[in-house]
């Protein structure tokens, strides 16, 4: 065989098997998305007018169903998670542009209050926050890892859930999708 | 938490870059060099790109390393291909090349490293864009969108073919490498989802690149076009000078 065509062979054989490379990283790796299947139940609550309030998973749920009719943002966070102190004021810029349309609660978890507190001072958070004091609210909505935004529709139903830090073109198309 | 996105976004940079290497040879450095020296450019232009979005956006960050590795938590992309740009200088000098010859040459690799990574938002949680019937469903969401993140990597992909392939300046290449990322990142900056309704950074930064990039372009012509109508010697770089002879 020719000098020429043996290279354009293997050329092609290195290009076949490059793109069926490609072709199962895209199958294997692309994030499937997280999913949740809490439920928010319990009796209607209100969202509590104070920073920081020590809840349980069951008056959390009443808090959530208290929104109906209103999409919620719920970002459970941790004073000691890096990202989550790179994507809070990302929330809290959302939490002002869409607090006529949507909820944005934020949950500190296995966390202390006071260490919880001084993070929200120190960043300058305005939108109502929730203390997870028995870890009850982090066992409900089945946290994989911190942080975590859970999206739940007008219904209470779970729309999305992005674990890790979120970006700001994933927060406003998440937000865009929960209006639509 | 690892982002494993990013670390598949960077692992599909260096296989194409690395690929591309091998496909298209340059005078400045060995294929396998090539791979290495962007390698050191691109890791500088993300601890300045990282430390420049850390600086504008939470200073506080900078007193805990864990902060500061949170590459999601944004990267200035400009500032990014500054630092890389000034590697690539350094590298040159340090081997006697010419130095805007050698940055041209490798222009195109960046270009389609870039590209690579742009066309990897299918791994970082989707490629977002504006609500359209033609396009994919990002991750987590119910809303189609047109995938802007892979137009940007064509377009990208297609200028470091048109750099490398096409007789010009090193000057007109580096000119239209950096205008046209500018360009196309300004243009898909308009469609990507955002909070607010006014630009974001990112495309105030991007069309200030643009523009620069316009402003430079016409100087560099009218001078070219003076220095015709004198007569006098060029004052570009030695392969500026192959290359206007070639044309």
């Amino acid at each position: 065989m020719p000098d020429s065509r043996r290279r354009t062979l293997t050329r092609m054989v290195q290009a076949g098997g490059f793109g069926a490379l490609v072709i199962v990283a895209v199958a294997v790796l692309v994030p499937k998305g997280a999913s949740s299947d809490y439920r928010p139940a319990g009796q209607p609550r209100r969202v509590p007018t104070s920073q920081l309030a020590p809840v349980s998973a069951d008056e959390f749920g009443g808090i959530l169903v208290g929104q109906h009719g209103r999409p919620v943002v719920v970002n459970v966070w941790a004073s000691w998670c890096a990202p989550c102190r790179a994507e809070m004021p990302l929330l809290d810029k959302a939490a002002g542009e869409y607090a006529d349309r949507i909820t944005f609660i934020g949950v500190a978890s296995e966390d202390t209050q006071s260490a919880a507190a001084s993070f929200l001072d120190e960043l300058g958070i305005d939108y109502p926050n929730v203390f997870d004091e028995s870890c009850g609210v982090r066992a409900a909505v089945g946290l994989r890892g911190f942080p975590t935004t859970y999206f739940f529709d007008r219904d209470g139903g779970t729309r999305g859930v992005v674990v890790g830090g979120i970006t700001e073109q994933r927060l406003a198309a998440q937000l865009q999708d929960l209006l639509r | 938490m690892r982002d494993t996105g990013l670390l598949v976004s960077a692992a599909l940079m260096w296989l194409v870059v690395a690929g591309a290497a091998r496909w298209a040879p340059i005078t400045v450095a060995q294929p396998r060099d090539v791979v290495d020296r962007l390698t050191v450019a691109c890791f500088a232009g993300l601890v300045l790109g990282r430390l420049a979005a850390v600086l504008l956006d939470d200073r506080t960050s900078l007193r805990s390393w864990r902060s500061f590795l949170v590459i999601r938590g944004g990267v200035e992309f400009w500032p990014g291909v500054v630092a890389a740009f000034l590697v690539l200088v350094w590298q040159a000098r340090r081997e006697r090349t010419d130095v805007l010859s050698a940055v041209a040459q490798f222009a195109p690799f960046l270009l389609w490293g870039y590209s690579a990574f742009e066309a990897s938002c299918l791994f970082r949680g989707g490629c977002f864009g504006p609500p359209s019937p033609l396009g994919l469903v990002p991750d987590g969401l119910r809303t189609r969108m047109f995938p802007v993140g892979l137009v940007v990597a064509l377009v990208v992909g297609v200028l470091g073919y048109v750099v490398r392939q096409f007789p010009a300046t090193d000057t007109d290449k580096l000119l239209v490498a950096l205008g046209g990322v500018a360009t196309a990142r300004s243009v898909a900056s308009v469609w990507l989802p955002r909070l607010g309704v006014g630009p974001t950074r990112q495309h105030l930064e991007s069309v200030t690149v643009a523009l620069f990039v316009v402003g430079a372009g016409s100087i560099v012509r009218v001078r070219a076009g003076l220095r015709g109508k004198a007569g006098t010697a060029s004052t570009a770089s030695p392969t500026d000078r192959r290359s206007a002879t070639l044309e």
